[in-house]
Order: C-alpha cells, then structure tokens, then sequence
C-alpha cells in the first residue's frame, strides 16, 4: 500500500462523502419548504468549503494517492474502504462539491413542489459523486457509480420535463446496461488479481485476451455515460426533460465519470488493449465531434442544443485522453474542467429563460438581449467559452488537446477542425437568435432582467472562464505530477512490451 | 526596461470596459480620451526597440510586446485611426458601438505587437468577433445575416490559421512569429499564408468584404476599412515577404477591384472593392519582397488607411445624413455639403495617385520596386490599374455624387448637409494627413522599415503621372455621358476594354463576373442554407436512425417477453405437459451425455 | 428444549385450533394469538440458536446449520404475521384456521431444514406443503369465478408432481445405498464406485425442491398460483419455504454424485432459463403479484448459480442471497397488502402516485424493489456480486455475463412500478391509511435491506462457516 498517502487525524474525504448522506438523512425528518432550501444551502456550501482543505494539503509533486483512508470492510472478498486523491481526481472533485451550491441556488425558485425530497436527493447525488471520484476500491467504486443511479432517475422522472418518464427510464435502462458488463469485468480482475484494490489491479500482466475483452466492457459502461458517438442518444432526452439543477449536475459532472473512467482504470490496468484499440476509438471521438456540431447546429430547443455540443465536447475529451501524450491528456483533463463550468453556465442560463417564458424553444426566446442586457451579457461570454474563443478557458483546453493530437496524428487533427468551425457555427446562431432574433420577434418586453441572486449564480462560473482561460497554470499544476507519472508508467510499460517481445522472438 | 512598455491594448480594452458607467456630459471627453491616451502610449513605444510583456503561458514563451519598425509604424497608424474614428464617430451614443470599435482596435494594435503566434490568434479573434458587431450595430434588414455570415468566414480563416500554427509548432518546435521560409514551402506556410490571406481579401476568398462593409454603420465603416485588411497586409509582410505567389495574388486583386468598383453603383460598395485593389497593390509589394517594395507595401498600407478612412467619412457623411448610398439616388450634392465634398475630393485625388497626395508617395514605390525586379509584366498591370483606379474614384466618384445629374428625391435633398463639427474635424484631419504624406513624405520614408533612398518628386515621375491621369480624365469627360452609372455600365466598360483588346474584355466579363457571383453564392450557401440541411439531416438521423436502434432493441427484448410469456397458458395440463415433457428431456440429455 | 421453536408453533397451533372452536370465532383474538406466537417463535429459535443436538434416532438434528435457517424463518414469520395482520383477502370466520394452518406450515418447514433422514425429510415437506394448500383456497370469492380455487388447484397438482419426483428420486437413493439416513447415504456414496443411477436420484430430488424454489422448468404453478391466493398468503408462499427449499438443496447438493460437471451444467442451464424466462415474461405483467412471481422465477435462478460452486463459499452466499431476497419481497408484499383495499389484487397503475398517498409505503416499496433489482446499496446488489464472483471463480464466464445481461433486462419491470409510485399522479385513488406498527415494520425492513447490504461481512462469514459444519 506504499502508493498510498495515509491521511492521519481527520477523515477529511469520508467526511465529504458523508457529510451530504447526513443531510439528506434530515431531510427526511424535516419537510419544510423554506427549511429544506437552506438546510440544502448549508450543507452543499459547508462541503465546498471544507473540500477547500483538499487544497492546502494536497502535494502536486507526489503522484501517490493523497488524503488515502484504508479499513476493511468484506475481508472474505479483500473488499476494503479505501479512498483517496490524486491530481486526476482533485479537480473533479472541487467541480463536484462547488457546482452543488448553485444547483442548489438555481433550483430555488425552479422547483416549487416536494422541495424536501428534491434537496435529498440532490444531496444523495453529490456523496455518489464525490464517492466515485475518490474510491479506490472497485467495489466501493461501483457502489458508488450504480447508485447514482437512483437519485439522477428520480431526479429526472419527478421534477422532469413532459416526455419525463420516457427520458429517465431511458436514461436508467441505457447507463445500467451499459455498466452490468463493468461488473463482471470487475469480478474477473479480482480473481486474476486478488484484490478489489485498484492500484493493485494496474500496470499487471494480463494476457492480450484478457486485456481486450475487460476493455471493451470497461469501453461500453463509460462510453454510454461520457457520452461518446453513437452511445450518446441518452443524453438529449434526459437534457431537455431535466430541470435546471438536473441538467447542469448531468452535464458538469456525470459526464466526466465517463472519462475520468477511462483515464483511471483503462489505461493503467490494460494497457496493452488500451494501444491496440486507441485509434478507433479516436475516429469515433472524431465523429463525435463533427456530428455532434451538425446535430447541434440543426436543434430548435436550447436544452438539446447544448446537450449535442456536450457530445462534441466530450468527444475532445476522449480525443486527448487516448492521443497518449501528456500535452493531450493534460488538455483532455483541463477541458473536463472547463466543459463542467462552461456548459453548467450555460444550462443555469436556459434555465433562467425558461423560468421567464416556460420554453427552452429558440424561436420563442428570439430578440431578449434589449430587455435582457446582463443577461446576454452573460450568455455571449458563455457562448464564447463554450466553442473554444481565444482567452477563455476552452480554448486553453481545445488548444492542449488538439496540440496533443498534432503531436500524435496529423491527419486526425486536421479531421477535428470542421469540428470547431461548426461549434463557433451553432453557438453564434444561438446568441445571435437570443440576443438580436430576426425580424418576428415574439414580443418579450414583459421580461425581466436577472436578479441578485442570479447573477450571484453566473458571476462565479464567469470568473472561472476567465481564470482558467488567463491563468490556467494552477490548474495544470494540481493534475501534471499525476499525469506524466501514469503516462511515464504507460511508456516503460510500452517498452518493457517490446523488449519482452523481442527476447521472446 | 520591460515597465516602460505599455500595451495599448491594454488600455483600450480597460477604456471599454469602462465606458457602459461613464455616462452624461462625461462620455464625449471621455471617448475622445482613451484612444488619444492610446495613441500616446504608442508614440511612447517608438522609442523602445525588443521583445517586452514576455509571458510564460503553460511551456511556451508569449511575446506581447514585439517592438520594431515594422510593428511601430502599424502600431502608430492603427492607434491614429482610432482616435480619427471615435473622433468621426463621437455623436453615437450607444456605448456598445464604441466599445465593439475599441476592441476592434485593441485586437490589431495586440496582433501587430505579438511576438508569437499564440497571441497573435488571441488577438486574431477578438477583432474578428469585435468588428461583426460594427455590422450588426447597423440593424438593417440584411446586417445579421451578413454579419453572421462574416462572422463564419473569419472563423473558418482562424481555424486555418491555428491548424497551421499548430502544424508549424509541430514541425519547428516554437511558436515565435517570424519570417517563414518561403523558398521551401511546407503544408503550414501555405494554411497560415491563406489564413492570413483571408482577412487581407486575396481573391478567391474576399468576398466578405465587398457585402460586409458596405452593410457597415457608417461610422463603423470607419474603422473596418483601416484595421482587418491592413493588419493582415502586416502579418502577410511579416511572415511571407516574398512569396512569388503573392505578386501574382496581389496584381489579380488590382485589376479585380478596379473593374468591380468601376462597375458599382452603391457607393460605399465601390469604396470596399477599391480597397480589394489598393491591398492588391500592397500584397504584390510583400511579394515582390525586395527591401523597397515592403517600404513601399508599408507606406501603401499607411496612406491607404489615411486616404481610404478620408474616403469613408466622406460617404459616411452623405448616408449619416441623407441616408442614402447609390449613385442612382444622389448626385449634385456639391451645393448642399461643400465641405464634405472638398475633403472626399482630397480622398480621391490621394487614393488615385495624384501628385502632392499621399499615394503618389507609396504607390510608385511598389511598381518601381517590380521594375526593378524585372516583373515587367506585374509593374505594367499594375500601372494599367492605378489608372482604372483614377477612372472610378478619382473622377467618377465626385462626379456623379456631387455633381451631374441630380437624381435626389425632395427629401433627400432636404436632408442633405454637411455634418457635425466633430465629423467635420475628423476629416480634416484625414485630409491634411493625406496633403502631408504626399507633399513631404519624408518624416513617412522615415518611420518605414528599411533605409529609403527613393524620391517620388523625380520630374519623370511626376511627368508619367500626370499623362495617366490626363489622359484617363480626357477619356472621362468625352464619355461621360456614356458612363451614367448602373443600366449604361457596359458601355463604360466597353469602352475601357476596347484599351486593353476585346478578349481582355470578355475574360473579364463573363468568367470572372460568373465566378464572383459563383463565389458570393457559395459563400451564403455553405454559409448557412446546406449547413443547415445537413445538419437537419443529421438530427433527423440521430432521433431516427441511432436512436430508433436504441430503443428498438428495448422494445424487442420487450416483445420477446410477450412472446415468453404465452407459454405460461393458465391451463395444469398443459404446463404439467411441459414440466414433465422438459423433465424428460434433460434426462435423455443426461443418458446422450452418458453414451458419449 | 433444543426443539422449542418447534413445540412454541404446536402450542400456538393447538391455541388457535381452540379459538376456531368457538361460535363466532373472533378474528381479533386470532390475530392477537398468532403475532404472539409468531413473535415468540422467533424468541424461541433465538434462545435455542447454539444449541447442539441430534433427535429421534438420529433421523432429526438440531445443528447450527438448521438453526440459523430456523432464526430466518422465525423473523421472517414474525414480520409476515404483523405486516399481514388485516388479512383483508380471507373472510373473518375462517380466519383461525388460516392461521392455524399457516402455523402449521411454518412448522413443517422448521422440521424440514432440521430432518436429515430421507423419511422425516418427506413428512416434513408435506406437512408444510399441505398447510400450504390449504391456504390459497381460503381467499374469499370476490371475482365469482373463484379463481383461488383453481390456484389451489394448480398448487396441489403440481405439488403432487414434484412431490412424486422426490419420493422416485428418496427411492432410488435407499435402493442404491440401503439407507434412508443421508450420512450413511454420504458415506456408501463416497465409496466410489457410483452408477449414473445416482445423478438420476439425486436429479428427483433436487427436482421436488426446485419446484418449492421455482426453478424451470417446475415454476409453471408459480404465476397462477400468486395472482390467484391473497396478497397476505401470497407473501407467504413467495418468502419463507424458500429457507426450506434452499437448506435442503444445500443437503442433497453435498451428496457426491460422480457426475459432478454434468450436475453443474444441468445447474447452469436451468438457471439460465430460469432467469431468461423469469425475467422476460415479467417484462409484460401487468398485475403486481405475478409480476414479482416470475421475478421470483429469476432469483431462483441466482440462487442456483451461487450453487453451481458447489463449494461451501457459494452455499454461504446462497444463503445470504435468500435471506436477502426474503426481506425484500417481504418489503413488497407489506406494501401490496396494506395499498390494496379489501384484499383485491393490484395492478400496476393502482400504485400511481403512492408517495402522496402514503409517502412510508412508497419509500418501502422503492426500496424493496430497488434491492429486487439489484441496484446497490442494498442487499439485492450484494448478493448478486457475491453470486457471480462464486459462479465466475468457478469459471463460468459465458453464465455470469448472461446473468449479468439478466439485471439489465429486469430492471425494466421494478422500475416501472417505482414510476408507477413516484411519477405518476394519483388522479382520484384514495389515500392509504396503515397502522404506525405496520409502518415501523417496513421502516425495520428497509433498514435491514440496507445494512444487510452495506456491511454483509459479518452474515456471509458466519453463513459459510455454518455450511463448513455440514457433514
């Protein structure tokens, strides 16, 4: 267990985890309305706050697992709780505990019946969350990763959209699916293994077989959720029937569990399946890009607008990820940050419209900028952010990534170009329709700009943009210890592969 | 050393920001301050020579502050037209506008400063997203389509440009942006060449041009005409002086301008494909590539932002104040707004080459470079150009909206009159400028690149012009009754072809006018109307096609179970027959097992 | 007293008998008679858990193996009779006789998990079989086309079959080895030299249990059989014979056969198509009870792969499993009983905004299906990882991933019914009045679903090395 950094004295991730389990747990007592929100408030804040200590104790330079908690729990089946944290999953973490506030906030007035059990299940939603981000066991990991299941459904099926049931139902039947094979897959390291420890399951010399087949079921579960092309038709449903808070924890965190997967588990544990099967995947992210430009361009409804440019987005994800090259995989990294916070922003935005005019249609939400101003104001930087201008966070992401494709194939990157142009393409009709419309433009004059509180929800999402997009340094810093030390392992393991080969001819 | 830089942009973007709270008696001074401060810190700047503002950005090395002749000269040319501009423009009071100009501006003075091409495509972007706003702030019926059009275009530019700066930091490992070497061109030199290209409206890709500005506010006008095209003449003489390809580019735009702007009926149109000419000569210059001919692209493209923004007011002015652009509708306006006639002429005189005008000083420049170079065949065409540019701009332009026929509706006529007094400043600024480059150019030759040792007052010279331009005005007046604008255009043209040999003309006239309008449709089309058909299709696909196999498999597995489900009839004796039946089944199964 | 749990039901039995024997028997004093003896019964088999003892010549021991089934049973009995206290499905005046016999069959099944001679074996089954019988007819006639008596119909007949099965398979054992005593059975058959005879009689067997258990192909009776019996009596049948099914499976499993992979593939196959037919066919249900009885169908397919193993891991999980599984029917069946109003059956859509109507029954219910389905943290989950990592270590790859594909096929069905609960809108549907006791029970269910699945360290070690025990 050396790969592990004991934390000694607080517990702080378990906290985390529980803190929001505890919460929840009153809710369950206390019905309030009023009650609920704050309660909510207080508890989702309490945990952004205390996951700041994550922070000041974290090593950038040791690319151990930090804040590591280890007791056992199944022996008979060497399940252990075991958390920790590395650069990979630090910042997805922050992202998780600091997007929960503003969900909560953005549902304030969203939701007006049965807040309670709302609240609870939001609250529920972040320990999955956060639990699946930090475990290191694989079980405790799957707990995690199935459960959330539950809250995501109802979610969705409860405070849902009209089409809610078809969509939630999908959304369960289709991730579920996916990730029954996961399990078996699981099952199967652990017997060749010994142990549910996933440090213990990397960097082994399974056979190729072995290696491919756990691969694809690794492959199929965290494709669906990421969601890559042509697994993705989950995610317009469950996008447009979500409310607000629904739609901006599905965009900003669940789809990162997808890749986080990926960057986590296949590369380390099969590496060899991870180069023999690396340059379709990134076609198929390549297509996922483009097409998802194209679909996007086409949509009527916001909502689904945005949940096609997340397939594009996720599909730059996946393409930084398996370029292998740590500029790549940095950018792949930084643009799950940047596609939480940018695509987040811009969910909270179309909800806002949709409180004002109860429609997420363009055409009905044509022409708002002259009675809108800070709104649109708002919007058009998000906009920008979200395909990738120059000086906002996605471009440093984008620019990583698709340096790292150079680096890697030439031709590929050249292929992911129409994608961007087609982002600028739908982003710019969206804004340029909201902000300006055509000339039959409903009459919007009844509108009201955004209040206090939501420009409380936007500013801070705006700051990152620009943070991340500025002085993105920190941020690269938090990942890059993690990050050349499982792609420096990847390499040796690449060599010591060919030496091995060599000698065996 | 590196404090004493301080970026103009910076204090632009800063002014902009600024600008939504300053309100009142306050935003008049105040919008003449902050581009006068900017222009100041740049004067600042031409003291300082080297690299400053080095940023450590990830593992590269950004470079804002690039100080040398070539980016001072720009840089003092950029940050004067900003002050000239917001000067022009100081009526307007829809703080969006200026900010939108100002950080159009800051986006050139920042590109012409970046010593890298990270921040260079930084800056890139910002002033193609800030100037669409120039065209939307118009609110025509056509301004968001045109603008949104213009918008993609230039994307598409950026996304060619960064593919190629990626390629290049591929295969050279750096990202400072410096001469290429153009002898050996590589796939990247001929992506950042077009990238560059497409703002400086090279032909085949500048038909955004033409549609966008003349779709301009008029004020907005202003300062597109100054700072995309030129800025990009300044990447293009930065990075690909003497690319062979570009004279011939660049000798092609001459000839196409003059002969669409001759055609023109809009004014403001025949001005935006003048400037297509006038880059042309400039982009032929950086071909050419030789010491003088950059000096002279240099001073081309400074003039030419002198004379062409001078030109700009000018009409701006008539459509401020009578709101129209078309020749058809104007004319004889000289007794209602002298003065802006008499600065527009300056504008003319300049733009056409005349002696003591500012592009006689630059002009010459580049076609003596090409002669000196012995692309005789360029020089010639060139000159033949300059020419047609006097035909349409130095004659038929003052001619027809000040003078002849007055086809003025009575309102129009009653609304026409010179403009406000800070309109009125502006332009005589402009016209002075243009009256002192091309009396004393010196204090200009000065500030280029290079060392000049070159007199546009040689009597020879001054001899040559002044027979061009004779003889161009003799044909004028003879035919001018002929060369009445839109239905007669023919005629002139005609008449003009016949000069240069009927096959000529009709190459001109037809493949040429063919593909323009090829192009400006294929613009719209792939613009927008087979995007967006794709792209229905692709959705339609999505919902049907994917997703139909998604939920149809569920659906099937549904069906499957109602198929299951029939065996379970309620009748014992048949569930009896088949427990026991299946029984026996498996005990044969087992006795098979046996046996082998 | 190492047979108190056994004495306390024949005491209650004998009490109830006496109520039945009044004029107007009272179903109020029935009912108060049977939670107490329930509730007792299940104190009994706590208080005689560690004892150690081998009764009536030997044919009947009392070990740990056979007690730990018997705390199970006694819990669950308890749970079943407060949950099931309003028995709204059986007419008051026989409802003494329901108990009694319900008792009784309880009874049957404590002898049964503690008989270890072929004989006592039978007589017990039947004691608890017959009981059982008699129970689905007793449902009041309200549809007029008496349904129920056709369920009991189905019942005995296919019981009957099942039962004729075993006793041919009983016969063919006590011919092979001239023993009825299943030790002396164990030790003549580990002699070796076996017949494939003995697969056969060990198959028979094994075929009576799996009809108890509901395994393909002997489950046709399960469907009708639910839908037709009244909730209360259904609950009953879905949950507590299965202890007896499974103990008794364990026994005979241990029997070596000398055919073992043929037995393991026959194994597998039949809880394939178990779970495929389980699980498909209640796909389209639209009433609730045989819905959950054909899911029923599936799980007895899981618990035949935790016995595929054939080792004592898998026989300590399928253990765990069906303790788990009864738990959560029986969060099912609390809900199903207490929504319906007189003892009707239930469709689907009758649960349609539940959370308003009563929003405890709906938490249970979510819950209780949730675990069904196997979505962790509940036991459900626990089980079925625990079922394929013993079925997968026994390299059974193909099998696991067709379970596997299994879950995600089952989902479909619980969550239609968690919809029906939580999404849709009660329209005019009364609202669900239930006694707070009753709540509380279904409070105590989920959490021990919950903790059961959380921290199974403990039951798991204990369940496996109870079946070390076993001879």
């Amino acid at each position: 267990m050396d790969l592990l950094l004991i934390k000694e004295g607080f517990p702080l991730l378990s906290f985390l985890i529980f803190l929001p389990l505890a919460g929840a747990m009153v809710l369950l007592f206390f019905h309030g309305e009023a009650f609920a929100r704050l309660w909510a408030m207080m508890v989702t804040s309490l945990t952004a706050v205390s996951s700041l200590f994550l922070l000041t104790g974290f090593d950038p330079a040791s690319a151990k697992y930090q804040f590591a908690e280890a007791y056992t729990w199944i022996p008979r089946f060497h399940i252990n709780y075991i958390v920790g944290m590395d650069g990979i999953s630090i910042l997805l973490v922050l992202l998780t505990t600091f997007i929960m506030p503003f969900c909560v906030l953005a549902s304030w007035k969203y939701i007006q019946q049965r807040v309670a059990p709302f609240m609870f299940c939001l609250l529920i939603m972040e320990t999955s969350m956060i639990g699946v981000f930090v475990a290191l066991d694989f079980v405790l990991f799957y707990i995690f990763w199935e459960f959330m299941l539950i809250p995501m459904y109802l979610l969705i099926a409860i405070w849902g959209g009209p089409r809610k049931v078809y969509a939630s139902i999908k959304f369960f039947l289709y991730t579920l699916a996916g990730s029954v094979l996961l399990l078996v897959a699981i099952i199967a390291l652990y017997l060749k293994s010994g142990s549910f420890f996933i440090p213990e399951m990397m960097w082994q010399p399974y056979s190729l077989t072995f290696q491919v087949l756990v691969f694809l079921a690794f492959f199929l579960a965290f494709a669906i959720k990421v969601p890559m092309f042509p697994f993705h038709t989950w995610l317009p449903a469950a996008h447009v029937e979500a409310p607000t808070a629904g739609s901006v924890i599905l965009a900003s965190v669940l789809l990162k569990m997808g890749t986080y997967g990926m960057l986590r588990f296949c590369l380390p544990i099969t590496p060899d399946a991870t180069m023999l099967l690396a340059t379709p995947i990134l076609w198929l992210s390549i297509a996922g890009i483009i097409y998802g430009g194209f679909t996007a361009l086409a949509q009527q409804d916001m909502k689904k607008l945005i949940a096609y440019s997340s397939v594009g987005h996720m599909g730059f994800v996946t393409l930084g990820i398996f370029v292998l090259n740590t500029r790549g995989v940095e950018g792949a990294m930084l643009q799950m940050i940047n596609h939480g916070v940018t695509t987040g922003a811009l969910f909270l935005c179309v909800g806002m419209i949709y409180e004002r005019t109860h429609s997420r249609e363009l055409a009905l939400a044509t022409g708002v900028g002259k009675y809108m101003p800070w709104f649109v104001t708002f919007l058009a930087f998000f906009s920008l952010s979200s395909f990738g201008f120059p000086g906002t966070n996605s471009f440093i992401g984008e620019f990583l990534v698709l340096a790292g494709t150079f680096e890697h194939d030439i031709v590929l990157a050249l292929a992911a170009i129409p994608g961007a142009v087609l982002a600028a393409a739908y982003m710019l009709r969206m804004l340029q329709k909201i902000v300006w419309g055509g000339t039959a433009n409903p009459d919007q004059s009844h509108l009201t700009d955004l209040g206090v509180r939501e420009i409380a929800v936007l500013a801070p999402f705006l700051l990152f943009v620009f943070w991340i997009g500025l002085g993105p340094q920190p941020f690269i810093d938090l990942m890059h210890g993690s990050v050349s030390h499982l792609l420096e392992q990847f390499n040796n393991w690449q060599q010591h592969q060919q030496i091995a080969a060599v000698l065996w001819r | 050393m590196t404090s004493s830089f301080i970026h103009p942009s910076v204090l632009l973007i800063a002014g902009a920001l600024l600008l939504p709270f300053i309100r009142g008696p306050l935003r008049k001074p105040y919008l003449f301050f902050v581009p006068l401060l900017a222009l100041c810190v740049v004067v600042l700047n031409t003291t300082l020579t080297g690299n400053f503002g080095v940023v450590p950005f990830l593992d590269w090395q950004l470079v804002l502050g690039r100080v040398d002749k070539l980016s001072t000269i720009f840089a003092l040319i950029m940050a004067l037209m900003a002050v000239i501009g917001t000067l022009y423009g100081l009526q307007v009071d829809r703080a969006g506008e200026h900010m939108a100009a100002w950080f159009y501006a800051a986006g050139s003075l920042g590109a012409i400063y970046s010593g890298d091409y990270l921040s260079l495509f930084l800056f890139w972007e910002m002033m193609a997203f800030a100037s669409v706003f120039l065209v939307w702030f118009r609110r025509g019926p056509q301004s968001l389509r045109v603008g949104y059009r213009y918008l993609l275009i230039h994307t598409i530019g950026g996304i060619i440009l960064l593919a190629g700066i990626l390629l290049r930091y591929q295969a050279v490992g750096n990202i400072t942006f410096d001469l290429l070497d153009v002898a050996h061109p590589e796939l990247y030199t001929w992506l950042i060449m077009i990238g560059f290209g497409l703002n400086a409206a090279m032909v085949p890709l500048h038909s955004w041009l033409p549609e966008a500005y003349s779709e301009a506010s008029f004020n907005g006008a202003v300062f597109l005409c100054a700072f995309t095209t030129k800025t990009a003449v300044y990447t293009l003489a930065r990075s690909c002086a003497g690319m062979d390809i570009l004279v011939v580019l660049g000798v092609i735009m001459a000839l196409y301008g003059v002969i669409y702007a001759v055609m023109e009926n809009d004014i403001r149109k025949l001005l935006a494909w003048s400037i297509v000419s006038q880059v042309g000569y400039m982009v032929a210059g950086i071909g050419i590539g030789t010491d003088m001919a950059i000096n002279g692209a240099v001073a081309h493209a400074v003039v030419h932002i002198l004379y062409k923004s001078l030109l700009f007011m000018g009409t701006g002015s008539v459509l401020y104040m009578t709101g129209k652009t078309k020749f058809t509708e104007l004319g004889g306006l000289y007794a209602k707004m002298p003065a802006t006639f008499f600065f527009t002429l300056i504008g003319c005189l300049s733009i056409s080459a005349a002696p003591f005008f500012a592009a006689y000083a630059s002009k010459s420049m580049i076609i003596t470079a090409g002669f000196e170079q012995h692309l005789n065949w360029a020089s010639w065409l060139l000159m033949f150009g300059a020419t047609g540019t006097f035909m349409y701009n130095g004659l038929k332009l003052p001619y027809f909206l000040f003078f002849g026929s007055n086809n003025c509706s009575k309102e129009t006529w009653a609304k026409a009159g010179d403009p406000s007094w800070n309109m009125l400043i502006a332009m005589t600024l402009g016209a002075t400028l243009c009256i002192l480059v091309g009396t004393a150019p010196g204090f200009l030759y000065a500030l280029l690149p290079y060392a000049v040792d070159y007199n546009p007052h040689t009597a020879y010279h001054l001899l040559e012009t002044l027979q061009l331009l004779g003889f161009a005005a003799l044909a004028f007046f003879l035919l001018k009754k002929y060369v009445e604008p839109v239905d007669r255009i023919c005629l002139d043209i005609d008449w003009l072809y016949r000069q240069a040999g009927c096959g000529f003309l009709w190459l001109i006239k037809h493949p040429l006018q063919w593909c323009d309008t090829a192009w400006g449709e294929a613009y719209r089309a792939v613009g927008l109307s087979s995007l967006m058909t794709l792209s229905r299709f692709w959705s339609w696909f999505d919902w049907h096609a994917i997703d139909g196999v998604v939920d149809g498999l569920a659906r099937s597995v549904r069906a499957l179970g109602g198929k299951v489900r029939v065996l379970q009839s309620g009748q014992i004796q048949i569930t009896l027959y088949y427990a026991f039946s299946l029984a026996a089944a498996l005990l044969v199964t087992f006795i098979f097992y046996q046996l082998l | 007293m190492v047979i108190l749990p056994e004495l306390v039901l024949v005491a209650g039995a004998l009490a109830l008998f006496l109520v039945s024997l009044g004029k107007t028997p009272s179903a109020q004093t029935a009912k108060l008679v049977a939670i107490v003896f329930g509730i007792t019964t299940f104190a009994a088999t706590l208080l005689s858990f560690q004892s150690q003892a081998s009764l009536f010549y030997g044919a009947y021991a009392v070990d740990q193996y056979s007690q730990l089934f018997k705390v199970m049973i006694g819990f669950s009995l308890a749970l079943l009779l407060i949950l099931g206290q309003n028995l709204k499905g059986i007419s008051p005046n026989v409802r003494p006789e329901y108990y009694l016999f319900l008792l009784l069959s309880v009874l049957g099944l404590m002898m049964l998990v503690s008989s270890v001679e072929l004989i006592a074996i039978f007589i017990s089954l039947e004691l608890s079989s017959f009981a059982l019988y008699l129970l689905v007819p007793m449902r009041d006639d309200r549809t007029g086309i008496r349904v129920q008596m056709e369920a009991g119909m189905k019942y005995i007949l296919f019981g009957v079959m099942g039962t004729g099965f075993m006793l041919y398979g009983m016969s063919y054992l006590f011919g092979l080895t001239g023993s009825t005593y299943l030790k002396d059975i164990m030790l003549v058959l580990a002699k070796g030299n076996l017949q494939p005879a003995v697969v056969v009689a060990v198959l028979m067997v094994l075929a009576g249990f799996f009809y108890k258990l509901a395994v393909f192909p002997m489950h046709f009776w399960v469907p009708d059989v639910y839908q037709g019996a009244s909730n209360e009596t259904t609950g009953f049948i879905a949950t507590i014979p299965k202890f007896g099914a499974v103990a008794l499976l364990i026994r005979f499993l241990t029997l070596p056969t000398g055919q073992t992979t043929f037995l393991v593939e026959l194994m597998a196959v039949l809880a394939l198509s178990s779970m495929f037919y389980g699980n498909l066919s209640a796909l389209v249900q639209k009433d609730i009870k045989r819905m959950l009885g054909f899911s029923g169908i599936a799980h007895a397919g899981f618990i035949l792969l935790g016995l595929l193993s054939l080792d004592r891991e898998g026989y300590g999980v399928a253990i765990y499993y069906i303790a788990g599984y009864v738990l959560m029917n029986l969060a099912c069946f609390l809900v199903i009983s207490n929504v319906s109003q007189e003892g009707e059956n239930l469709r689907i859509e009758d649960f349609n905004g539940l959370y308003k109507r009563q929003p405890v029954l709906a938490f249970v219910l979510a819950v209780g299906l949730f675990g069904l389905a196997g979505i962790p943290p509940f036991v459900g989950f626990m089980g079925k990882f625990m079922i394929l990592t013993s079925a997968l270590r026994a390299d059974h790859l193909v099998v696991v991933c067709l379970a596997a594909i299994n879950t995600a096929i089952a989902i479909y069905y619980y969550l239609s019914v968690v919809k029906a609960a939580y999404t849709a809108d009660p329209g005019e549907k009364p609202s669900v009045t239930v006694q707070p006791i009753i709540q509380l029970t279904g409070v105590v269910l989920v959490i021990a679903i919950t903790l059961l699945g959380a921290l199974p360290a403990k039951f798991v070690d204990f369940a496996s090395a109870v079946v070390q025990t076993l001879p």
